[in-house]
C-alpha cells in the first residue's frame, strides 16, 4: 500500500515537471533543429541532426544584439531606481509611525488594481510633448511606477525582518539615524535587497505593452518587442525566433533561480501580514 | 517644552524646531516613490478617465470634442464588447480555477520532503521567471500542428478530431491562452500556497494523530482553515491580475479569430493601439475598472463576512 | 560618570498617556532599577533617557545638560538590549570597536580598551567570532562589553537578562554586580523581575501605569511598601494580604480579619477610626507553626489548617487555610515531618505587618512606632 503511494506521488511529480518543462525544451528543441528538416521532423521528439546555426545567426546577423542591450539597460535601470525608491518607502513604513501611513499602504495596495490598459494611452499623450516617448528613459521612469508599490511592500517586509533595536544600538554607538541605515541595516538587508533587483528586473524585462505604445524605433526596442515583430513578418524563420526566445529567456531565469529562495520569504512575510 | 529654552522673539523653541524637524522625516523618506507613483499613474488615470468623455480619435484631430457619454453608450450597444465581456469572465475563471488547483496539488507535493526536492522546486517554479509574452509565443507555438506533437497529442487522447490548430478555431481559441496562463500562473500560487503551509504549527497535525484524525480530516479541518484566508487575498490579486492582463491573448490570438477570443483588457488595447480610438478605448477601460474596483470591494466584503 | 534628573518626564501615543510626571534624581555611581509589571512604562521611561522616544513633556538632564532634544549619540550613554542588539555581520571585537571607531579614536586606544572590556567580561577567547557562533550568555557579555567600552556617563539596561535560562541569569545577575563594582558608574536598569530589582539595586523605582509607585531602597520597598500593589509585587512569594475592619481604636487598636481573628495593631495605629475597611499584609516569613519560629517582637497566636506543604531544601513553603481565606508562610529548616494537618498553632509576628487602605490601598499609620 505504501509502496503504491509512493509511486503514485513520484508519477504525480514527473506529470508537474513535464508540465512545467515540456514547452521549454519544445523551444530549446526547434532552435537546435537544422532548417532543412524542420517541416519533415517538425513534430518528432528529438531531430536526428542538430545545429546551433539559429544561435549563430540570431547572435551575429540579426538585430537581436540590439534589443537585448536595449532590455538590459531598461531592466537595470527599472531595477535599480525601483530599489533605491522603495528601499526609502520600505524603511518609513517600517520604522516610523506617521499621519497618513496606513492610508499610504492602502493607496499602494490599490495601485495594483489598476488596469494598466487604462493608462496607456494618456500616458503617451503625458509623455509625448515632454519627450520621453520613444526613449529608453521614458520606458525606465514607467516601469519604475508600476513596479514600485510592490516592491516597496517587499521592502518593507525585509526591513521587518531586521529588529529596531540594532539601529537603536548604533545611534546609541554614535551614528546618525542615517548612518544606521546605511552601516548597520543596508548590509544586513543585501539578501533582500538582491531579490528586490532580481524581481524588478525580470519584471521589466517582461514588459510587452508599454515597449509596443511607447518605442517606436528599431534602434531603441526591447526584446519583446523585437521578438513580436519578428512574428508578425511573412516567412517567419522558427528556429531563429525560438533561439531568439530562448535567449531571451537566459537573464530572467538567472535572477529566478537567485532570488527564489529570498522571495518566497518575502512574499511569506508580506502576505502573512496583508 | 522646556520653558527655559523657549526663545521669546519667536515663541518657538529650538527644541520644538527639531523635533517638528525630526516628525517630517519620514515623509522625506516616501516622498520621491510616491511622487513617481502619483505622476505616473495617478495623473494619467484621471487623463484617461476625462479621455473618456471625448470624441478622441488620433487620425481625425479636427472632429476631437467632448462628447458626454456618447463613447459609454456606444459600448453598451458594441456587441464585441457585450463578447469580450463573458470572454473575460471565461478567462480569467478557468485561469484562476486551475492555477489555485494545480498550485494547491504542487504546495502540497513540494511541503513534504523527499528526494531531490530542491532541485524539484526550482524547476517546477521556472515558468513563472518566462516573460508573460514569451510563455504566449511558447504556447503559440506549442499548439502549431507544424512545429509541435502537441495537437497530435490531443487528436490521440480524442480532445480534437484532427491534428489542427485551435488558436484557428472559434469555438476554442479562448483555451489557447487559457492553458498558456494556467502554466505560467500555477508557481505563483504554489509559492504563496506553500508559504501559508509553512506557517500551519505542525503541533497541530500531531494533536489530530493523537486524537484519531485520518489525513483526510486533518486536511479538512486543520489545512483549509489555516489556507482559507491566503487563498481569499491570492485569488483576489491573481483574478485582478488576470482580467487584466491582455498580453497572451494579444500575443497568442489577437482576440481573433473573428473576435472569439477577445477579452476587455485586449480590446482596450486593440482599440487604443491599432484603431488610434483613444476617447473609446479609455471609455471602455473606465468601464473594466469599475467592475474590477466593484469585484474587489465585493470579494473583501465577503471575506470580512466569512472571517467573523 | 553623572547624576541622571527626571523632572515632570511625560510621554503620550496621540492621547494615550505612557509615561506621566515622571520625577527622580539620580545620583552619581547610583544602581536604580525601574520595576513594574509589563505597561506599566519603565522601558518608555528609559528608552527616554536614551534618546530613542521624543518625550512630550518635562525635562531629563544627563550631568549638567539638558537632554531632551540631543540625539541618542550626543548622550555619551550606552544601553544594553533585551535581544543583545549585536551587529550579526561584525565580529565580537568589531562590535565592541564600532563606537569607538564612530568617534574616530585612534587604533591603539580602540585596541586598548577593547582588551580591558573583553579581559573584564572573559570575552578573549571569542573576539574573532560572529554573534551567530555565540551561545546566550556570551551575547549577554558582549553586549556589555560593547557598552562598556565607550567609558559612558550612564549605562542603561533595558531587561538584559530576560532571554537567559534561569540558572545563567542568575550568574550574569552576579556578573552585573560585580561589573558596577568595578566600573563605577550610573546604572538604569529596567525589569520586570522582582528578584534582579531586589539583588541589584540601590534604589528600586516601582512603577504602576505609567506613574512611580514607590522610590526606596530594596530595604524600604521590601519592608515599608507604600501600597497594596508594590506588597503583592515585591516578594516571592507575595506578601499576603488580608481584608479586615478595624474593630478597636485609641489605645488599643485591633483589626478583624473577615471570617478569622481579631489581630492587635501596635500604637502606630492607634489613629484609624472603627469601622475603617483595610488590607492587613503579613510576609510568609512573619508567619511560622509554633516551634519553628524564630525570635518575634510582637508574636500573636493563632489556629489554621496546613493544606499544602512545599519543600524547597533550605526552606519550605506552608499553605494554611485560616477560615475562608489563604495564607503562605516560609520556613527555614524545615523539618521533615512537615505535612498537611489540620487545627495547627501558628505565630505571627505583628510588628511585621502592614496596613493598607481597604479602598485605596495606600499604606496606613506610622509604622516607626510599631
Amino acid at each position: 500500500m505504501r509502496a503504491v503511494t509512493g509511486t503514485a506521488l513520484w508519477l504525480v511529480r514527473l506529470l508537474y515537471l513535464a508540465f512545467a518543462l515540456f514547452p521549454l525544451l519544445w523551444l530549446l528543441r526547434i532552435a537546435l533543429t537544422p532548417d532543412e528538416i524542420l517541416y519533415r521532423e517538425g513534430t518528432t521528439l528529438w531531430p536526428s541532426r542538430t545545429t546551433l546555426a539559429n544561435f549563430a545567426y540570431v547572435i551575429e546577423e540579426s538585430p537581436f544584439p540590439v534589443f537585448f542591450a536595449n532590455t538590459i539597460v531598461v531592466a537595470l535601470g527599472t531595477a535599480a531606481a525601483v530599489t533605491l525608491l522603495a528601499a526609502g518607502i520600505g524603511y518609513a513604513f517600517s520604522r516610523f509611525r506617521f499621519r497618513g501611513k496606513s492610508a499610504l499602504m492602502v493607496f499602494l495596495v490599490i495601485t495594483q488594481l489598476f488596469p494598466i490598459v487604462m493608462v496607456i494611452t494618456p500616458l503617451y499623450q503625458l509623455l509625448a510633448p515632454i519627450g520621453l516617448v520613444d526613449t529608453r528613459i521614458g520606458l525606465i521612469l514607467v516601469f519604475t511606477a508600476f513596479n514600485l508599490p510592490f516592491a516597496a511592500f517587499l521592502m518593507h517586509s525585509f526591513y521587518e525582518g531586521i529588529p529596531a533595536e540594532l539601529e537603536q544600538a548604533a545611534m546609541i554607538d554614535g551614528c546618525t539615524r542615517f548612518q544606521a541605515l546605511v552601516r548597520i541595516v543596508l548590509p544586513l538587508m543585501l539578501p533582500g535587497i538582491g531579490a528586490t533587483v532580481g524581481f524588478v528586473f525580470t519584471a521589466a524585462w517582461s514588459e510587452l505593452l508599454f515597449s509596443l505604445m511607447l518605442i517606436t524605433s528599431e534602434s531603441k526596442k526591447t526584446f519583446a518587442v523585437g521578438l513580436l515583430g519578428f512574428v508578425g513578418k511573412s516567412g517567419v524563420d522558427w528556429g531563429q525566433m525560438m533561439a531568439a526566445a530562448t535567449l531571451a529567456l537566459i537573464p530572467p531565469a538567472i535572477f529566478f533561480t537567485l532570488i527564489q529562495k529570498y522571495l518566497v520569504g518575502g512574499l511569506t512575510a508580506g502576505a502573512v501580514k496583508a | 517644552m522646556s520653558l527655559a529654552a523657549d526663545n521669546p522673539a519667536t515663541g518657538r523653541s529650538p527644541g520644538t524646531f527639531r523635533r517638528r524637524l525630526r516628525a517630517a522625516e519620514p515623509y522625506g523618506y516616501v516622498a520621491p516613490g510616491l511622487l513617481v507613483v502619483a505622476l505616473v499613474m495617478l495623473v494619467p488615470l484621471a487623463v484617461g478617465i476625462s479621455f473618456s468623455f471625448q470624441n478622441y480619435v488620433i487620425f481625425r484631430p479636427a472632429s476631437r470634442g467632448w462628447s458626454g457619454f456618447e463613447n459609454y453608450a456606444e459600448i453598451w450597444s458594441d456587441r464585441t464588447f457585450w463578447l469580450a465581456l463573458s470572454n473575460t469572465a471565461k478567462w480569467t475563471f478557468w485561469s484562476v480555477a486551475f492555477q489555485l488547483g494545480l498550485g494547491l496539488g504542487l504546495a502540497l507535493i513540494l511541503n513534504k520532503p523527499f528526494f531531490g526536492r530542491a532541485v524539484f522546486q526550482s524547476l517546477v517554479f521556472l515558468p513563472w521567471a518566462v516573460p508573460t509574452f514569451l510563455s504566449g509565443l511558447n504556447w503559440q507555438w506549442l499548439y502549431n500542428p507544424l512545429v509541435s506533437p502537441l495537437p497530435a497529442a490531443l487528436a490521440a487522447v480524442g480532445v480534437l478530431d484532427e491534428p489542427r490548430n485551435i488558436l484557428s478555431d472559434p469555438d476554442l481559441a479562448l483555451w489557447g491562452p487559457i492553458t498558456a496562463m494556467i502554466w505560467w500562473g500555477v508557481p505563483f500560487f504554489a509559492i504563496t500556497l506553500l508559504a501559508a503551509l509553512r506557517s500551519i504549527p505542525s503541533d497541530l497535525y500531531e494533536a489530530a494523530a493523537i486524537d484519531g484524525a485520518t489525513p483526510w480530516q486533518a486536511f479538512r479541518h486543520i489545512t483549509v482553515p489555516f489556507l482559507l484566508p491566503m487563498i481569499t487575498i491570492t485569488i483576489l490579486l491573481r483574478t485582478v491580475w488576470v482580467a487584466n492582463s491582455p498580453e497572451l491573448i494579444f500575443v497568442m490570438t489577437e482576440g481573433g479569430p473573428a473576435n472569439s477570443s477577445q477579452t476587455l483588457p485586449n480590446y482596450v488595447f486593440t482599440s487604443a493601439y491599432s484603431s488610434m480610438n483613444f476617447g473609446y478605448a479609455s471609455a471602455l477601460a473606465t468601464v473594466l475598472m469599475v467592475m474590477l474596483v466593484i469585484y474587489s470591494v465585493l470579494l473583501l466584503w465577503v471575506r470580512g463576512r466569512l472571517g467573523r | 560618570m553623572a547624576e541622571v534628573t527626571l523632572k515632570g518626564v511625560a510621554k503620550s501615543y496621540g492621547r494615550t498617556p505612557a509615561v506621566r510626571e515622571f520625577d527622580l534624581d539620580i545620583a552619581d555611581e547610583e544602581f536604580v532599577v525601574f520595576v513594574g509589571p509589563s505597561g506599566c512604562g519603565k522601558s518608555t521611561t528609559l528608552r527616554m533617557i536614551a534618546g530613542l522616544e521624543d518625550i512630550t513633556g518635562g525635562e531629563i538632564r544627563i550631568g549638567d545638560r539638558v537632554v531632551n532634544d540631543l540625539p541618542p549619540r550626543d548622550r555619551n550613554i550606552s544601553m544594553v538590549f533585551q535581544n543583545y542588539a549585536l551587529y550579526p555581520h561584525m565580529t565580537v571585537r568589531e562590535n565592541q570597536a564600532f563606537g569607538l571607531r564612530l568617534a574616530g579614536r585612534a587604533k591603539e586606544e580602540i585596541a586598548r580598551k577593547v582588551a580591558r572590556a573583553s579581559g573584564i567580561l572573559g570575552l578573549d577567547p571569542y573576539l574573532e567570532r560572529r554573534p551567530a557562533a555565540l551561545s546566550g550568555g556570551q551575547r549577554q557579555r558582549v553586549a556589555m562589553g560593547r557598552a562598556i567600552v565607550r567609558d559612558p556617563d550612564v549605562f542603561l539596561f533595558d531587561e538584559p537578562l530576560s532571554n537567559l535560562d534561569a540558572k545563567l541569569r542568575g550568574q550574569m545577575r552576579t556578573e552585573i554586580k560585580k561589573l558596577h563594582e568595578k566600573v563605577r558608574t550610573t546604572v538604569i536598569y529596567v525589569t520586570h523581575d522582582q528578584v534582579e530589582a531586589m539583588t541589584l539595586a540601590d534604589r528600586i523605582v516601582v512603577m504602576r501605569d505609567g506613574r512611580i509607585e514607590q522610590v526606596g531602597t530594596p530595604e524600604e520597598v521590601y519592608h515599608r511598601p507604600v501600597s497594596d500593589f508594590v506588597a503583592s509585587f515585591i516578594g516571592s512569594p507575595p506578601m499576603n494580604l488580608l481584608e479586615g475592619r478595624i474593630v478597636a481604636e485609641g489605645d488599643a487598636p485591633a483589626v478583624a480579619l473577615s471570617g478569622g481573628p481579631v489581630l492587635p495593631l501596635g500604637p502606630g495605629h492607634a489613629r484609624l477610626p472603627a469601622g475603617a475597611s483595610v488590607t492587613l499584609g503579613l510576609r510568609p516569613e512573619a508567619i511560622a507553626p509554633q516551634g519553628m519560629a524564630g525570635p518575634m517582637r510582637r508574636p500573636f497566636a493563632f489556629e489554621a489548617d496546613i493544606t499544602l506543604v512545599e519543600p524547597l531544601g533550605g526552606e519550605a513553603l506552608i499553605f494554611l487555610a485560616l477560615g475562608d481565606r489563604e495564607m503562605t508562610a516560609r520556613v527555614f529548616r524545615p523539618p521533615a515531618r512537615l505535612a498537611p494537618a489540620r487545627g495547627v498553632q501558628f505565630l505571627v509576628d505583628l510588628a511585621e505587618a502592614s496596613v493598607f487602605d481597604g479602598g485605596t490601598g495606600r499604606r496606613l499609620g506610622d509604622d516607626g512606632a510599631n
